[in-house]
């Protein structure tokens, strides 16, 4: 009898498990069979002689990393840009989640709630295009602005101050609406009698976000939190590489555009891996410790 | 569970695989249209014994070999692997020829992806020397003297006549590598200014880097174009303008190539790197800068935006490589645009170190190879024999007399119809980049149709440039042979070549960051990121290696020949 069940429930699921297969083996094949690919970090890498023949050099390359100030230089952007960028980044989605949330007029909110999530959707060449030739000192419509009032233009895109400001905004402005969609969803599961009850009691419209709104949908920040500050170590390469120029290339070369110039073009194999490896690992304890710190609030992923 | 993946593997692998020989069944096919156009004949000059590549008999043996990918084959042509010209390669080649395309500008990428899953071609071919030295520093090239001696025939001939490609291609072990090309030298970068421009200001063309910062000047405030505002610049330093200032002051490429250059003056044939140049370059640049003269934004633009200002008539300077094709492409765009407009290429000004030369296309290079892990080198060898005989070259160049025909009054092999020839042959450049340029005896015949005007002066420009630009009294760097680095001191170069470029442009840039910080700076990195290991390597190098081609007023006129 049990037999029988377990093969109708097999039989059952069968379909399914066809349907699940080529997602194993992505899994397997993109993502666990590559981990081993790290062995190359402890190994004088060669090409032709593959992963097995390859000699072992143990820390060599981390050595060479803790010893070269060009490639300190390089983590330490990363790093900057990484956790700025993160920290920077989490008020702004809850913000245009909340802003989206008052608004009554559902046609007007559909509408304002799909105009700010498109630019997710545009690829960083085409944003970084835009922002060039805004910016721009010869033709740029915002230096055609500050030439109005001030008599002269700014190096926008030249001086480190304000290209970072344009790296983080154009960040915040690519990001944020489509970010946004997590904590608008959170948001419509908020018991609607709670608002009431806060009308009831004299709350203003302000009063009812800061003591209705914002604890009803903590959870969901701190998990989102956890979630993106393992990848705030890891700078993502295309934006970088859009908006970069010699002028600012202290502040911004960070480890995946050194990967592409050293490992890719050079066949620096181990020592871009070994980087790899490095910057992994602060990820991963970036993501425990804050882990660690949520649990005190209670509100840990694990 | 896991059986079924292994299942699944196999059923999409199995899919591919036929896919793949689906591919493979559609090259047979299909009539090479001019696999019947014979040879031209001989017109003396090809100094190459006449040894045509014969043809083992019986099975003949398989070859991959490397084409570059340029996007530029028409879509009723097919694709750069499987057209009219592959098809007559291998109905016509002493070896059955597979080709696999390589992104031309992601090649070092594509090719270290292949290397690393085992799938490169057996014959590499690449025009990056950094990229060929990687690879050879990496193991990956297979040594070739034996297999020259073996089985060479033409190939043999030409390192035999012109014994300096030997020398060139020899690397520190005393093999060779890589596999050469001679080609009659001929002008590539030019500095062309308007000379209306010069005209409505009533100025000389600049003979030296002062009156060439005079005539920057006098372009941007002085209304050259005459339209009473003040819309004009002098240049931008995106693409190959830059490479041309440095050249003025004696430096080529990028700025870390300073390094390998000996006493320009031919005094000293110590290498270091001459910090005294790069200062003198660095600070006519922002001197032009703080003047007002260069496109703001040169920083951002990798020359396409400098291209298109001076089109439009913003920009009195371009800096333009492409050579004899490209000269008349600028004329046609600027004269629509604006059909006053007149240019010249001028002759580099000459700077406080004397009088360079801007690069030119090489008269020696080397841009093939045999990967190590070839099981057919003699093959390959057969191959490159066959690509090195004046009637493949021909066939390939031209489209044999299917698609040219000898002009009665020029002597020049052209096109019987330009267009057709454009559709249908003019993509196939890459195919024939390991066959020497020596043994086309129509090189030296411009293809100008001199009845049109615009064709009539981009030739007389082009022969003015030629007569300036291969001058053998001026100094010539781009000859040269650049020893491969071993890879801890290339991970070096790599670290301060950035760093020192972005401190030289952040001094034409930035006001408050003057050039003599900028030097003190990039100095500084140099010596901490051990700049000076690499100098000791280089030294010791060129001193036990006689190989080391650095051109001279007298080698020169040899290599006009």
């Amino acid at each position: 009898m049990n037999r029988g069940v377990k093969r109708r429930k097999w039989k059952r699921s069968f379909p399914l498990m066809i349907l699940f297969l080529p997602v194993i083996a992505y899994y397997v094949v993109f993502k666990f069979l590559p981990m081993f690919g790290v062995i190359m970090a402890f190994q004088d890498y060669n090409i032709r002689k593959g992963f097995l023949e390859s000699p072992f050099v143990g820390f060599k390359y981390f050595r060479l990393i803790f010893s070269t100030p060009a490639i300190l230089r390089v983590i330490q952007n990363t790093l900057v840009l990484g956790i700025t960028r993160f920290l920077i980044g989490i008020p702004f989605p809850i913000l245009l989640a909340l802003m989206l949330n008052e608004i009554k007029r559902e046609r007007f909110k559909k509408l304002s709630q799909t105009c700010v999530y498109l630019p997710h959707f545009l690829a960083w060449t085409i944003v970084g295009g835009m922002v060039i030739n805004l910016f721009s000192q010869d033709t740029g419509m915002i230096n055609g602005i500050t030439k109005f009032f001030t008599g002269e233009t700014y190096p926008y895109l030249y001086s480190e101050g304000s290209w970072l400001a344009i790296y983080f905004g154009s960040g915040i402005w690519k990001e944020t609406g489509f970010s946004a969609i997590i904590y608008l969803a959170a948001l419509t599961g908020v018991d609607t009698e709670l608002y009431d009850a806060a009308s009831i009691d004299g709350a203003s419209r302000i009063r009812q976000i800061i003591h209705v709104t914002i604890p009803a949908i903590m959870p969901t920040i701190i998990i989102n939190m956890i979630l993106s500050v393992g990848s705030s170590v890891n700078v993502g390469f295309d934006q970088i590489y859009v908006l970069t120029n010699a002028t600012v290339n202290n502040i911004s070369d960070v480890i995946s555009t050194y990967v592409y110039r050293v490992g890719l073009e050079q066949m620096q194999f181990s020592l871009t891996s070994a980087m790899g490896l490095f910057q992994s690992v602060l990820g991963m304890t970036l993501v425990l410790l804050t882990n660690h710190l949520a649990k005190r609030a209670d509100a840990s992923l694990w | 569970m896991k059986k079924g993946t292994t299942k699944l593997m196999a059923l999409l692998l199995t899919g591919a695989m036929a896919l793949t020989l689906a591919a493979c069944g559609g090259t047979g096919e299909g009539q090479g249209a001019s696999s019947e156009s014979n040879a031209v004949q001989e017109s003396g000059n090809a100094s190459t014994g006449e040894a045509p590549a014969e043809n083992p008999g019986g099975e003949r043996q398989k070859i991959t070999v490397a084409v570059y990918n340029r996007d530029n084959v028409p879509a009723s042509e097919g694709s750069i692997i499987d057209n009219r010209w592959t098809r007559w390669i291998q109905e016509n080649a002493p070896v059955d020829v597979e080709f696999i395309a390589i992104p031309r500008w992601e090649s070092g990428e594509k090719y270290n992806a292949l290397f690393a899953s085992n799938t490169a071609p057996d014959l590499i071919e690449e025009f990056g020397v950094d990229n060929m030295n990687t690879f050879y520093t990496n193991g990956l090239l297979m040594p070739l003297n034996d297999v020259i001696d073996q089985y060479s025939t033409t190939y043999k001939q030409l390192l035999t006549d012109y014994p300096a490609l030997e020398s060139f291609l020899t690397k520190e072990d005393g093999q060779m590598y890589t596999f050469g090309v001679v080609n009659k030298s001929s002008s590539n970068h030019y500095l062309i200014v308007r000379t209306d421009w010069l005209e409505n200001l009533d100025l000389e063309v600049p003979k030296t880097t002062e009156d060439f910062v005079e005539v920057c000047k006098a372009f941007t405030n002085d209304d050259p174009d005459g339209n009473g505002q003040n819309d004009t610049l002098a240049l931008s330093y995106a693409g190959v303008m830059n490479s041309l200032i440095r050249a003025m002051y004696g430096g080529m490429g990028s700025w870390m190539d300073d390094w390998y250059k000996a006493d320009p003056a031919g005094q000293s044939t110590e290498i270091k790197y001459h910090w005294e140049h790069a200062q003198a370059a660095i600070a006519m640049m922002e001197e032009l800068y703080d003047a007002g003269c260069v496109s703001k934004d040169y920083a951002t633009d990798t020359g396409t935006q400098a291209q298109q200002d001076f089109l439009n008539g913003k920009l009195g300077f371009l800096g333009l490589n492409g050579g004899k094709g490209a000269v008349l492409n600028i004329l046609t765009n600027l004269k629509a645009n604006n059909p006053d407009a007149t240019i010249k290429a001028i002759p580099l000004p000459v700077s406080e170190f004397g009088a360079f030369q801007p690069a030119g296309g090489g008269y020696l290079q080397s841009n093939a190879a045999i990967n190590a892990d070839c099981e057919h080198p003699e093959a390959v060898m057969a191959y490159i024999d066959w690509l090195n005989t004046p009637e493949t070259l021909l066939t390939l160049k031209y489209g044999g007399d299917t698609y040219s025909q000898i002009d009665p009054v020029t002597g020049a092999y052209v096109p019987k119809d330009q267009d057709v020839f454009s559709t249908e042959v003019a993509y196939n450049g890459d195919m024939y980049m390991t066959a020497s340029g020596i043994l086309d005896p129509y090189v030296d015949v411009l293809k100008f149709d001199e009845s049109k005007p615009l064709e009539k002066t981009a030739k007389e420009i082009v022969i003015e440039a030629d007569g300036y630009y291969l001058d053998p009294s001026r100094i010539f760097y781009q000859l040269k042979t650049k020893p491969s680095l071993p890879s801890d001191l290339a991970l070096i170069q790599a670290n301060i070549g950035t760093q020192i470029d972005d401190a030289y442009t952040k001094a034409i840039l930035d006001e408050n960051y003057t050039v003599e910080q900028a030097m003190a700076d990039a100095q500084k990195i140099f010596s901490d990121a051990g700049g000076e290991k690499i100098t000791e390597y280089l030294n010791e190098w060129y001193a036990n290696n006689n190989g080391f081609i650095e051109p001279n007023a007298e080698m020169l006129p040899n290599y006009l020949k």
